[in-house]
């Protein structure tokens, strides 16, 4: 293909709308990691909590008929999934690694077997009628900028809300600065009167919670079915986005469409064929990240005690 | 300061416990995991005591399913081993998947030809030492980030999986491609068999005398006493002298060396080919492995053989019963997530012990 089409307003415009479409996801994993990382707990098992939200919004959709029982139950299995991890990991203080890595085995092993025992052995699952794009009256119709951001379905609205809603909690209420507190100095936050686990559990539910929409938006936003291992890695992108948007669910939004256009960028040039290889642009977030982390390593400041488990009777 | 997490707490605690808590502890896990896997198949409507016996007992029947075991043990004990090397310094190294991936590159570039039919047989031990170098420099990429930047190895790992997955899927689909499937040529020497009639190969020696390294290395020599001192409490380590720097570094790449010697044994052992998906899941059961085997080096030779016997078997038993192979990933996972459980029971108890005492 030659180089004007691949600059061409119809061409851009698509790109990027696509990549709303991609951030999705990315989004409401990025927002739910940022409140439980604020508060100590990595959300490595983020992956799974997606995949488990992925396969449970599919499957009640699918039965009830509704998208909106879907994406709620695919929420609460997102987050009666991450009370496994905050049991074994806040509670027991056990290792946030090692136990998210296993959650994520335990995932995608029980989320496959599910939809094997459940839709039988052939892929071709049954396909619904994933969300429709809602045209913003007015905004929609500004060239470009309309089609691209005003043209998309609710849960891409709903995902907005969610991060600017987020970004006053953390930043203008009590609730925030008892977070914020928890994560960076828990013994204070004790000391202060902060019940420290109880923050911590709830505040890795409501990260569930978010994984559970994330991997809705998965199934129902865009594919319209589970295939196997669905979320492909997108919780490991969120964790990357929090640490490149340094814990401010604003800026996620910014670095999910980012992510999210590179991913339409990539999936793009597969089909259309490009002089570089299209392993490139799928390899590319990952290595951004690593390449942020080790430039900007120094003013990335995270949470204090995150990753540490606090005990409660130490002095 | 960083307190130390209960976690080391808990796994010090357990590795300082005697035998027999141990032991107690392992095989509860297990038969706890066995249970909830009972109740998920038996949800299902099928026999539990069935899928069991395809996954632990027909496995061990027959000479050739023997060998199949044999292509799950090996690299999960090398990967096993690895992570375990860095577990000791209190890292948690989750890149073994890429690591094994360029441990397989390593040996498919001198394994293929021209160089392979160049070198002659001679490809296959310099394949395997460029596998285990390349497996290791890209541990290090994770090592030096951890060092230089004080980034977290657990996200770099993680990252840099998804980024030789990329590499390798472009390597074979572009320069090493040959024939219309997206894979290597096959490699002129291959890893020798045990015995005829069977896949079991020297892969499996090597694993076991490597098994026999690390113990030696953890527990005789100065590098493996600074490792555990490391791992135990860092600030003691670094006032008595241990180089904290330079110690994260080098367990970070001789875990990536075994993870690579795991990919070429891969290549050398089993598929021939180069292709995508070669190191399976092992960089995530090789975890497994080591938790199950709580970094003991006899514990994780029996480890590796267990869930061996769960992976070869699982294919049988999703042909005969109707379980689905994806069961083995949740009893995997269920067992060490009890192992964990055990652990922080356990130390709790014997911490109330200890105050009630005084």
């Amino acid at each position: 293909m030659n180089e004007t089409s691949l600059f061409s307003a119809a061409f851009l415009t698509a790109l990027f709308s696509s990549g709303v479409r991609q951030s999705i996801p990315l989004i409401y994993g990025s927002v739910g990691d940022t409140v439980s990382e604020r508060s100590g707990v990595m959300g490595i098992s983020l992956e799974g909590e997606m995949l488990f939200g992925a396969f449970f919004a599919y499957l009640f959709a699918l039965r009830s008929g509704s998208l909106w029982v879907g994406v709620l139950m695919g929420a609460v299995a997102g987050m009666l999934s991450s009370l496994i991890v905050a049991v074994w990991s806040v509670l027991f203080r056990q290792d946030q690694s090692i136990v998210g890595i296993m959650f994520n085995i335990l995932a995608t092993g029980f989320t496959n077997f599910l939809n094997r025992m459940i839709f039988g052995t052939s892929n071709a699952n049954i396909s619904i009628d994933t969300f429709q794009p809602i045209a913003i009256p007015g905004l929609s119709k500004i060239p470009v900028v309309g089609e691209i951001f005003f043209n998309q379905d609710i849960l891409a609205y709903l995902s907005v809300v969610l991060a600017a809603a987020v970004f006053f909690v953390l930043r203008r209420t009590k609730l925030g600065l008892q977070l914020g507190a928890v994560g960076e100095n828990p013994r204070a936050a004790q000391a202060a009167g902060i019940p420290v686990y109880r923050v911590r559990v709830l505040s890795y539910m409501f990260c569930g919670f978010a994984a559970g929409v994330a991997g809705a938006s998965l199934t129902l936003s865009t594919v319209g079915t589970f295939t196997e291992a669905i979320s492909a890695g997108r919780g490991f992108i969120c964790l990357a986005i929090v640490i490149l948007s340094r814990w401010n669910p604003l800026t996620a939004l910014v670095a999910s469409f980012g992510f999210g256009s590179i991913q339409a960028l990539q999936i793009r040039l597969q089909v259309q064929g490009s002089a570089l290889p299209y392993q490139v642009f799928v390899a590319l977030p990952y290595l951004i990240t690593v390449l942020v982390l080790a430039l900007a390593g120094h003013n990335i400041r995270a949470p204090r005690e995150l990753g540490v488990p606090f005990e409660k009777e130490s002095r | 300061m960083k307190r130390l997490s209960f976690f080391r707490e808990s796994l010090a605690h357990y590795q300082g416990a005697s035998r027999a808590r141990k032991l107690v502890i392992l095989l509860l896990s297990v038969a706890a995991a066995m249970l909830v896997g009972s109740v998920l198949i038996l949800a299902v409507g099928a026999n539990p005591l069935e899928a069991y016996y395809y996954m632990l007992i027909r496995p061990v029947t027959s000479i050739s399913s023997i060998g199949e075991v044999a292509m799950y043990f090996t690299p999960l004990l090398l990967v096993g081993i690895g992570v375990a090397f860095a577990f000791h310094a209190k890292l948690s190294n989750l890149g073994g998947e890429g690591q094994m991936l360029f441990g397989a590159l390593g040996m498919t570039l001198v394994g293929i030809p021209p160089v392979g039919e160049a070198l002659g047989m001679w490809s296959l031990p310099l394949g395997i030492l460029l596998g285990i170098l390349m497996g290791a420099l890209w541990a290090a990429v994770a090592g030096f980030f951890r060092v230089r930047f004080n980034a977290s190895e657990i996200v770099v790992t993680l990252m840099l999986n998804y980024i030789a997955k990329q590499f390798i899927s472009y390597v074979v689909f572009y320069p090493l491609r040959s024939g219309a499937e997206p894979q290597s040529a096959r490699i002129v020497a291959s890893l020798p068999k045990l015995y005829e009639g069977s896949r079991i190969n020297w892969g499996v020696i090597l694993a076991l005398l490597l098994t026999v390294g690390y113990a030696v290395v953890i527990r005789r020599t100065r590098f493996g006493y600074h490792l555990r001192a490391l791992g135990g409490s860092r600030r003691a380590a670094e006032y008595s002298g241990v180089k904290k720097n330079r110690y994260y570094f080098l367990a970070l790449a001789l875990s990536g060396a075994l993870c690579g010697l795991a990919g070429a044994v891969q290549i050398s052992g089993n598929t021939m080919r180069l292709m995508e998906g070669v190191a399976g899941d092992f960089g995530f059961s090789g975890i497994v492995v080591a938790m199950l085997g709580s970094l003991h080096p006899a514990g994780m030779v029996i480890a590796a053989l267990f869930m061996a016997l769960l992976e070869a078997g699982s294919m049988t038993m999703q042909v005969r019963t109707g379980i689905p192979v994806s069961f083995t990933s949740v009893l995997e996972a269920l067992i060490v997530l009890f192992i964990l459980l055990g652990m922080a029971i356990s130390a709790a108890q014997s911490k109330r012990k200890k105050v009630s005492k005084t």
